[in-house]
């Protein structure tokens, strides 16, 4: 009965979903007269949004779509989704165990694993860094960045390189919040220049967009950290193979 | 000829992960759907290649292959206890 | 040459199909964790095919990134499900 129950609702969200993309917009190609589009959102459905995006580019300051939509065109939603990140790190650090910090164990790493590390995270670094620069013009950014710079302190906690980092001292949550602070921190100090709220002057667009997405990096890398070091290690000893 | 083999592929792959999504749900060993879960991750970041969104796709890498593989499989390391079948609805 | 690379990348899914009988029949965890290394090693393979058959070279960032973190969820494997042997540990 209940999984005919559940059976049935899957179907119906499967059918829904099926609805709204059937639903979406298509890329029907631009308009001639691109003022049509300044009249609002309505247009948008028309012009196809590819296109509409295309046509603005060059005030965005960055030269990738993706990025441009992200961090300029609709950086109030990603402001938003650092928020949601913001909170969710809290929700964790808020119902860990009340630990004591664990001592650092380098030695528990073997040869291969400690080769490993050594290799792979100056290299993760570098990635991460060259993921944000390469945003600007083609896939990449701060997310993809971040979660790489997450990925080399997940491989620094499995190595029992980096303590539990309970509680979270005065560095941590700056740099947990470093990120949501830099970004509304822009966001608002351009509406002191006569411009709306998150619309960066064209000039200085990709600047800004840059020092946002530098930031949004270390922040999220650390947020991601933190999910999986919030966590105490399981004890060493004892526990059965899964099989 | 010039079509078949892009349809061949793309069919390959949804097929694969469609197969996968069910293996993964359907499976009662916790560790074998985690497993699963990576490895669907990694198909939907190649499926998402064949969608021309290589945002997605390197998006997906980075959170679905690296990071959400390791924190599930700590958290199956946290539970350590094999789950033992429960009552049948 | 891009029909070549095309053919190529049917095969390699061809093989992440087959290496998922492993990740089901098992029989041990780690078998099945080797499993899904081999697809992280298969994809960087399909993904260097695709960027140069779809000629979009982000495509080797893709690559890149899945190189980097595949290794992630084995040492994660490693230090957090697999069993070790009490006189492993320090």
């Amino acid at each position: 009965m209940t999984r005919t129950l559940i059976a049935l609702l899957c179907l119906g969200l499967a059918g829904m979903l099926g609805w709204a993309l059937w639903q979406l917009p298509g890329d029907v190609g631009l308009k001639s007269d691109l003022q049509s589009e300044l009249q609002g959102q309505v247009q948008a459905d028309i012009v196809g949004l590819p296109a509409l995006v295309a046509a603005h580019l060059d005030q965005s300051g960055v030269r990738h779509p993706v990025t441009a939509v992200l961090l300029n065109f609709r950086a109030y939603d990603t402001l938003l989704e650092i928020g949601v990140l913001l909170l969710a790190v809290l929700g964790v650090l808020a119902v860990r165990h009340a630990a004591a910090p664990e001592p650092v164990h380098p030695q528990r790493a073997g040869a291969v694993l400690a080769a490993l590390v050594h290799l792979a995270v100056p290299l993760m670094v570098l990635v991460a860094g060259y993921l944000l620069w390469a945003g600007a013009h083609q896939p990449g950014g701060a997310f993809q960045a971040g979660a790489v710079l997450a990925g080399a302190g997940v491989l620094l906690r499995l190595s029992g390189r980096l303590p539990a980092l309970l509680p979270p001292g005065f560095w941590l949550r700056a740099g947990l919040l470093l990120g949501f602070a830099v970004f509304l921190v822009i966001a608002l100090g351009v509406t002191r220049g006569g411009h709306e709220l998150l619309a960066y002057p064209v000039q200085q667009a990709g600047g800004l967009i840059l020092a946002i997405e530098a930031s949004l990096t270390l922040s999220i890398g650390l947020i991601l950290v933190s999910l999986f070091v919030g966590a105490p290690s399981p004890p060493e000893h004892g526990g059965e193979a899964s099989e | 000829m010039n079509d078949i083999l892009p349809w061949l592929y793309d069919s390959l792959i949804a097929l694969t992960l469609l197969w996968i999504a069910w293996q993964t749900l359907s499976t009662r060993d916790l560790f074998k759907a985690v497993l699963l879960f990576i490895v669907f991750g990694l198909l939907m970041a190649l499926a998402w290649v064949r969608l021309q969104a290589p945002d997605l796709a390197l998006a997906e890498a980075a959170i679905g292959a690296g990071l959400t593989g390791a924190l599930l499989l700590d958290a199956v390391g946290h539970l350590r206890v094999p789950r033992r079948p429960g009552p049948r609805k | 040459m891009e029909k070549l690379y095309l053919a190529l990348a049917v095969f390699l899914m061809l093989n992440v199909a087959a290496g998922l009988l492993r990740i089901l029949r098992g029989p041990t965890a780690a078998d099945r964790m080797l499993a899904a290394q081999l697809f992280g090693t298969t994809g960087v393979a399909i993904l260097l095919l695709l960027a140069e058959a779809q000629a979009v070279p982000a495509l080797r960032d893709v690559a890149l990134v899945f190189a980097l973190l595949a290794a992630l969820a084995t040492v994660a494997f490693v230090k957090r499900v697999w069993y070790r042997k009490p006189e492993d540990i320090p």
